[in-house]
């Protein structure tokens, strides 16, 4: 049972603050932020993009477009008010974005998930966002794997703790396998019964397909956006991969049909995807 | 025309690039033969749909044999589910792969279970004297002038009449029982210094049980 998200009403322009977190790195949320990043740009919708996360992989894809925050956490150690500090650009940026009716993503690495949400209890950030009157929104993907459960699960129960107004959605990454299919005796399957699965009454969730055979992996490593990746003609593709022209159709169109999965599991959560964008 | 709109129509044309190419590339392993067919990288099977894929492993292209498919030069068919009854169907690598019709394998099947039964009566003839022996010892009343004959001096005789058809020495007969001559002595009461002329009883007893009165 997958519950959705039913937008309110038709506030297509409202801008919101949109979460990207984990508590574990590799389970897609910057794949997952970059095509949130995409959808708001074919829309053409002003949006602000933060990256708090050392491994700046936002960052390498959409350019010099992206507000890194990095954290020295080595020094908040020596100096907790540093912790603090460090959060304050991105409050600053937040209340600039009432005026400029722009939406904000903020992508998190798995360490700096906490400590924002540290800050955000006591910095009293939710209240915040509801003076501003600007909903926000997490998603905490996790692959099938006890670890990345877990994390998730600790992710959503903090930023529900931390952030009672932003709704929270898990994010069923199936990169590497589909959750309904994990061995009911498996650790990972203890953990999603355990330890998710309660939480899941609460929360809306949708599945993020994996692409199909690899398919992504050479734009990737060129850091190109799926946007871009599927722009790209077919010689380009070729250039890029040195696949064969037939193979390199496939790999683009692999990139397209994962993409299209997504604008429809995104749909829910963001009503301006609705406007203007009929497919077929 | 807005960003959205040129990318759908980008998106689209890569989808529809992807349907053909993928084609394409099925049309091209489905002629390959099925030895060629298994040196191409795997990579390349991963571009085709699952049904793609189920349908190349399912179904190969069938060939009369294989000189035929060493010297195929020609183009390849397009009939990957048309086999001949009884025909020979090569699979990846050299082995080949009988394909039977329906009468064909009942006729094996009948065959095996024949050799089946002809091993297992083969078997019993062998194993007879053995299994008697297991058996439990036949019943006897004291006087045998009721017991059964024996058509035979065998050692899983017991319990029976043996009337003799040409003379034989009682030695020679408790070898043929495998009896120590003692025991069938005592049981016919008997010193054994004369041999057994034609017509003469043996009595069969083992003493494996008293005898009932």
């Amino acid at each position: 049972m997958v519950n959705m998200i039913q937008p309110k009403g038709r506030d297509v322009n409202r801008p919101r603050i949109i979460f990207t977190a984990k508590s574990k790195g590799g389970v897609g949320a910057s794949t997952l932020a970059l095509c949130i990043a995409d959808q708001y740009d074919l829309a053409e919708h002003p949006l602000r993009i933060f990256q708090v996360d050392n491994q700046a992989r936002l960052s390498k894809s959409l350019g010099r477009s992206i507000i890194s925050i990095n954290i020295a956490f080595g020094d908040a150690r020596r100096d907790p008010s540093m912790l603090i500090r460090a959060f304050d650009p991105l409050a600053v940026q937040i209340e600039d974005m009432r005026m400029s009716n722009e939406s904000a993503l903020i992508d998190f690495g798995p360490t700096e998930t906490a400590r924002f949400l540290e800050w955000a209890r006591l910095a009293e950030f939710d209240d915040d966002l509801v003076v501003f009157n600007l909903p926000g929104i997490v998603f905490v993907p996790a692959v099938a794997e006890p670890e990345a459960i877990r994390a998730a699960a600790k992710t959503l129960v903090e930023f529900e703790k931390s952030l009672p107004s932003v709704k929270r959605v898990f994010v069923r990454n199936e990169r590497d396998g589909e959750f309904e299919r994990l061995h009911p005796a498996s650790e990972a399957a203890r953990a999603f019964r355990e330890e998710l699965l309660p939480l899941l009454s609460s929360v809306a969730e949708f599945r993020m397909p994996a692409i199909e055979a690899g398919s992504w992996r050479w734009f990737e490593a060129a850091c190109l956006r799926f946007t871009d990746a599927i722009a790209l003609t077919a010689e380009e593709v070729m250039a890029l991969t040195g696949l064969s022209r037939s193979e390199s159709k496939i790999v683009r169109g692999d990139v397209a049909a994962w993409l299209r999965t997504m604008e429809e599991a995104l749909r829910p959560f963001f009503p301006f995807m609705d406007d203007g964008n009929d497919h077929e | 025309m807005s960003k959205a709109v040129h990318f759908q129509s980008a998106m689209a044309s890569a989808l529809a690039d992807r349907n053909t190419a993928r084609d394409e590339i099925f049309a091209w392993l489905r002629g390959l033969p099925p030895e060629d067919r298994a040196k191409v990288p795997p990579e390349k099977f991963a571009r085709l749909t699952a049904e793609q894929f189920a349908m190349l492993l399912g179904r190969s292209r069938p060939q009369k044999s294989f000189e035929a498919a060493n010297s195929n030069s020609g183009p390849a068919s397009d009939t990957p589910f048309n086999r001949q009854k009884g025909g020979r169907t090569r699979l990846y690598g050299t082995g080949t792969l009988k394909i039977c019709s329906p009468f064909q394998r009942a006729a094996k099947l009948a065959s095996i279970v024949g050799i089946c039964t002809g091993l297992a009566s083969i078997s019993a003839v062998y194993l007879t004297p053995y299994t008697a022996r297991l058996a439990p010892p036949p019943i006897r009343q004291v006087s045998a002038a009721k017991w059964p004959q024996c058509s035979r001096l065998t050692s899983s005789t017991d319990g029976c009449v043996y009337y003799v058809e040409s003379a034989l020495t009682w030695s020679a007969a408790a070898q043929m029982l495998d009896i120590p001559l003692p025991v069938l002595l005592q049981a016919n009461n008997a010193s054994g210094a004369s041999p057994l002329a034609k017509g003469s009883p043996i009595i069969v007893w083992r003493f494996r049980r008293p005898l009932s009165n």
